[in-house]
């Protein structure tokens, strides 16, 4: 008994920490992640469900998963408060395809829940390769499969081929979707709308639905045919349907289960045949096709300068687009205005493209009389027949009358209309120019983040280094001319030096020559070229000028003239010359340099 | 010290590496166009994109590869986004022109001129990097001209001309700020039909409806809807699943 009791407070204890253990993880927060169905086909669309419990801290991001496409999130949420405590789940959806048969995994997924990260297991699905059929449980005769016909296994270039793909299907199908890729050197008219209908194949009933198009090949030898890929929406039933017939009416939807299913075709291989080169008319233009050609004139009698309207009409199984001008002449007798031509196609499963051409002419015709049009010959190939046809059709003739001089001139506004002149160049809009093959990937073309950084670091360079410029120039210029105080002390330096030489060598008359040659020099180190005195002397006016170009005072003027004036006179003559003088005019000089210094 | 060298070198041969194995993939993209496996290669154009590439020559081939899929919406996109790039590109124009000619909305895919489109008539012409590029130009020789005014004071023309290519990079920066900050796109409806409501849900009105390859302007997003604008000044809202676009971010963050 006792051991009983024991046993039932340790269930009872098990049993409390597992609930304990439950509240935790949802006080904690949690990350499930399911993916539905798990196998499937090319074309199937796979859920993945991460149902988030908790408040998320961070936007979920899915794993890198190679081959796969992820579209979505749709997402739900859901709040609640269970006494008093508040818990929150969202479910983020996505819905995954894949292009490729194969295995594909989905690696674990990070979610930053209620501050901890929260990791899910990694999980895979399989997706086999599209098949032509779908198998039925117990039975040989598939459920569902595709077909594709041609009209012509054999065509020629420019002939046009019935394209047949049919879906026949004896499992309940609520959504077909067909999807095909062009072939190259093809032109394909899909204007045919689907059809459905109902067929015996292996003594079974099948619901068939045909989709049409044709093709039309441009280039002869093996032409490949890509492989038309039928998507379809299967409602399945399940195993709880109900037996009751009365009920199974309304509840068919809700125990059966939607599933999606890709059906794809062989790829085929059409050899194209070139145009025969035996029996080719000469005038042979690349039309091929069964054709009839028509031609009518709305007048047969007119006068000289009148208007009359030819009309010839192609019309039948091919295509005419290609068909460029008539080779209509009528030599000199006849002026001919080309009108634009019409042209009209129709797609459909009995004929293939049908094809019609309207061209109109207005004629004006030179000269008075019976003039015979003669005969409008167009050569075609036909392909069903295998020979090269000429189409012909009779103009008939046209009787002119002779019209008075004046009225030769051609004043009707619907030939002022016809006048041949530059025409806007009408595209036949039928391909795509080609795709770029040679471009380097790397060379983008917009603004990233490398070439951004490269463009704003120019960008920054230009007034940096500017400003260096700047500062560099202020300081050679500051370094390159000396400052008043520099120059007075180097100057009177120079003048005592010169000065101490020159008194010192006095007695001998011929270094006079030397120390009037220093002395310039010193007047040189003040002056520079301001005065541009180069050694030789200045006159009155010339200094008055240079003194008025820089805008000096009256009072500079004078002390610049008698500056000039004291160098000539140490220059021209002999006479001693004091440390006191030289200090003077040293000083006078500063001062006019100071002030030349302002202006300049 | 050299630890970061070595850490800086591998950095480098991993982006080398990178590049080839992306110039690769576009040659598998090329190989699969020209078999007519336009499924492969519009899954590895699209993979291209999904790196981070912005590169327009990208979007005119994904946008041939999805014409040929017979997808209109998805190829006028792509065009779309390839004449964003490469604005005066003769193949994306002749094609873009040759999808929107196969359209069933007689809609275009420039916004009707009005006196702010005339003057900025350059947005459809250049792109941002070219405008910046053009202001670089500009900004280092009116740099370069004061510079050289510096040394040469008695040449007045450079501080002029200095001062005028100043300016006129200025005006061309202006430009580049506009361009740089214009949050709508263009894109196209993919979805056979599509109904365009007066808000961001299924509940509100249906003010028009627009076919597969219609192109839109779209400025805003909300959710699962998209707001657009049409080039004859129509407005409203559609759903994001029925609509193909490239490079769309809310407030060109």
């Amino acid at each position: 008994m006792e051991n009983l009791m024991r046993r039932n407070a340790r269930k009872h204890n098990f049993i409390l920490l597992i609930l304990m253990l439950g509240f935790t993880s949802q006080a904690l927060g949690g990350l499930r992640v399911s993916l539905n169905p798990r196998e499937g086909d090319v074309g199937t669309t796979f859920q993945l469900s991460i149902q988030v419990e908790g408040d998320l801290n961070e936007e979920i991001e899915l794993p890198n998963m190679p081959g796969v496409t992820a579209h979505g999130p749709s997402q739900s949420s859901q709040i609640s408060y269970i006494n008093g405590r508040r818990t929150s789940s969202i479910a983020y959806i996505y819905s995954l395809k894949v292009d490729k048969p194969g295995e594909y995994s989905v690696p674990p997924i990070e979610a930053k829940i209620n501050g901890t990260i929260e990791r899910s297991k990694p999980t895979s699905f399989t997706v086999e390769k599209p098949s032509d059929h779908i198998k039925i449980k117990g039975s040989k005769i598939p459920g569902a499969f595709v077909q594709r016909n041609y009209s012509a296994r054999k065509p020629y270039v420019g002939e046009a081929v019935l394209r047949t793909s049919k879906l026949f299907y004896r499992i309940r199908v609520v959504e077909a979707e067909r999807k095909v890729s062009k072939a190259d050197h093809t032109r394909v008219f899909n204007d045919i709308e689907r059809e459905q209908s109902q067929e015996e194949f292996a003594q079974q009933r099948f619901s068939v639905l045909s989709y049409y198009d044709v093709i039309v090949p441009s280039r002869p030898g093996k032409l490949s045919i890509p492989s038309d890929y039928i998507s379809l929406g299967i409602q399945l039933q399940s195993s709880r349907r109900s037996r009751n017939s009365f009920f199974s009416e309304f509840f068919d939807d809700a125990f059966s289960q939607r599933t999606t299913k890709t059906l794809s075709t062989k790829e085929d291989i059409l050899e194209v045949q070139a145009l025969p080169a035996q029996g080719k008319p000469p005038k042979f233009a690349g039309l091929v096709g069964s054709f009839d050609v028509k031609a009518d004139l709305n007048v047969r009698n007119l006068k000289q300068g009148e208007t009359a309207t030819l009309t010839i009409e192609v019309a039948g199984r091919g295509l005419l687009d290609t068909m460029g001008t008539l080779p209509l002449d009528f030599a000199s007798k006849i002026k001919i205005y080309p009108d634009k031509p019409v042209n009209e196609e129709k797609v459909t499963k009995e004929e293939g493209v049908w094809s019609k051409r309207v061209y109109k002419y207005a004629l004006v015709p030179n000269q008075a009389g019976e003039l015979d049009l003669g005969q409008f010959e167009l050569p075609v190939f036909n392909p069903s027949k295998e020979i090269y046809e000429v189409l012909s059709a009779n103009l008939g003739t046209l009787t002119v009358m002779a019209a008075p001089e004046e009225s030769k001139v051609v004043t009707s506004p619907s030939i002022q209309q016809l006048k041949p002149g530059k025409s806007e160049v009408e595209s036949l809009a039928k391909d795509l120019v080609d795709i770029h093959r040679n471009f380097d990937l790397d060379k983008e073309t917009t603004l990233n983040s490398q070439n951004q950084t490269w463009l704003y670091t120019i960008a920054g360079l230009a007034p940096l280094l500017f400003c260096l410029s700047f500062l560099f120039q202020g300081f050679i210029s500051k370094s390159s001319t000396p400052s008043a105080k520099q120059r007075r002390s180097s100057a009177l330096k120079n003048f005592n030096q010169e000065k101490q030489k020159w008194e010192a060598s006095w007695h001998d008359k011929s270094h006079s020559s030397e120390a009037i040659e220093a002395y310039y020099r010193i007047y040189k180190d003040f002056l520079g070229n301001k005065f541009n005195t180069n050694g030789s002397a200045l006159t009155g006016r010339e200094i008055e000028r240079i003194c008025d170009s820089l805008a000096l005072s009256k009072t500079h003027k004078e002390s610049a003239k008698e500056i000039v004036k004291s160098m000539d006179q140490l220059a021209f003559s002999d006479g001693l010359f004091s440390s006191g003088q030289g200090a003077q005019l040293i000083s006078k000089i500063d001062d006019l340099i100071s002030e030349i210094d302002k202006h300049v | 010290m050299y630890r970061n060298l070595y850490l800086l070198l591998f950095a480098f041969l991993l982006g080398i590496d990178h590049a080839n194995a992306s110039q690769g993939q576009l040659e598998l993209a090329t190989q699969a166009y020209d078999k007519g496996d336009f499924y492969q290669s519009v899954k590895i154009y699209e993979e291209l994109i999904a790196t981070g590439l912005e590169n327009g020559h990208l979007y005119y081939n994904l946008g041939n590869a999805y014409f040929r899929l017979e997808e209109p919406g998805k190829a006028m996109a792509a065009y779309l986004a390839a004449k964003r790039l490469l604005p005066r590109d003769p193949d994306i124009k002749a094609n873009l022109s040759y999808v929107h000619s196969q359209i069933k909305d007689n809609l275009d895919y420039e916004s009707d001129a009005g006196l702010l489109n005339v003057i900025a008539f350059w947005q459809d012409s250049f792109t941002p990097k070219e405008i910046f590029e053009a202001f670089l130009v500009f900004w280092c020789l009116g740099f370069l001209s004061l510079g050289a005014f510096l040394w040469k004071r008695e040449l007045k023309l450079l501080k002029q001309g200095g001062i005028g290519l100043l300016g006129a990079s200025a005006l061309i920066f202006t430009a580049f700020l506009i361009s740089l900050n214009q949050d709508a796109i263009w894109g196209a409806v993919s979805a056979n039909s599509a109904a365009v409501r007066s808000g961001p849900g299924e509940l509100n009105t249906q003010v028009f409806e627009l076919h597969s390859g219609a192109p839109i302007k779209i400025s805003d997003e909300e959710n699962d809807w998209f707001l657009i604008g049409l080039s004859d000044g129509k407005k409203g809202w559609i759903a994001k699943k029925q609509v193909s676009s490239y490079g769309f971010k809310k407030n060109n963050s």
